[in-house]
């Protein structure tokens, strides 16, 4: 498995201010966990009670079959899976 | 599982006047990075080289199909290789036939669906058995979807069709896809053809 963390400024539109200048107002940013799976076994993935709306800790999720088994005969999926944001300032965005 | 040698004239390949058969495949096994390994079906061609009439010595086919230059026939069949998820199977489906070329005479039992579309002077020229060797002066024609009609195995490029033969050495169920032909014709010695099939192995 690959972690990835994904990032969002919070943001309102650019508002233009004086002399072509423009105000852009962030609240926060938020920091998203995904995980990356090459090859992740059928009983293994996510149901729904791993979601938030039934208390979980994951947002969403997507999976593919591949044309492999592992060598138990478990039918293999790729895919990615996002957990619930987390808000962190601004500054601790990579970059900014 | 021991080897087990015999001679090649008890080979049984269903099929009559075969000079060589041959088999390569391999399995499609992937490591993740996590260390988990993938066992994916096997992948494969064979490769037959027959004689394209009767080997009975004493029939009276032609044995140079009609001609009387040296020449070469080739052509391709294109098959696109689909896993259906559903069933955990890949399979082949064909495209729109291949191309095809006809290198000196045209052979009794070869022709082009579509074409020939050019035409044009080739040749062959060789000196490595001395400078008094022959070359020579052919025509070479390009169409698309060959139709063999001949020994042993007759197809139309144009409507491929999975062939099923060698029953009793490969695993149940496989089919055999033709991907490439190729007939070459020596006057006055002989000819003979060449063919290679593609298939796939799934998991049980």
């Amino acid at each position: 498995m690959i972690i990835q963390h994904r990032y969002r400024m919070r943001a309102g539109n650019p508002m233009p201010a004086i002399n072509d200048l423009f105000f852009y107002q962030t609240f926060m940013a938020e920091k998203v966990r995904v995980d990356i799976y090459e090859a992740k076994r059928d009983v293994d993935l996510l149901v729904t009670d791993n979601f938030r709306g039934r208390g979980g800790e994951f947002i969403s999720a997507n999976y593919t079959r591949l044309p492999y088994k592992d060598t138990s005969g478990n039918i293999m999926f790729s895919g990615n899976e996002e957990h619930i944001p987390e808000y962190i300032d601004e500054d601790d965005v990579p970059g900014a | 599982m021991p080897c087990d040698c015999n001679i090649a004239g008890m080979f049984d390949i269903e099929l009559d006047g075969i000079i060589s058969a041959s088999m390569n495949s391999s399995a499609d096994i992937r490591l993740t990075s996590d260390g988990v390994i993938l066992l994916g079906p096997a992948f494969g061609t064979i490769n037959l080289v027959a004689y394209p009439y009767p080997p009975n010595p004493s029939s009276n086919e032609d044995r140079l199909l009609g001609v009387e230059c040296p020449t070469r026939v080739g052509a391709s069949i294109n098959w696109v290789r689909r896993y259906d998820c559903d069933d955990d199977k890949y399979y082949f489906i064909p495209q729109t036939g291949g191309s095809a070329w006809v290198e000196g005479d045209m052979p009794n039992n070869v022709s082009f669906e579509l074409g020939p579309f050019s035409e044009y002077k080739s040749f062959s020229a060789s000196a490595s058995s001395g400078p008094a060797t022959v070359y020579l002066d052919t025509y070479h024609r390009d169409g698309f979807n060959l139709i063999y009609t001949g020994r042993p195995i007759a197809f139309q490029a144009g409507r491929p069709e999975p062939i099923n033969i060698l029953s009793s050495r490969l695993p149940s169920g496989i089919e055999l896809y033709l991907q490439s032909f190729s007939l070459e014709i020596t006057p006055p010695f002989s000819s003979q053809v060449s063919y290679s099939f593609v298939f796939v192995y799934n998991l049980p």
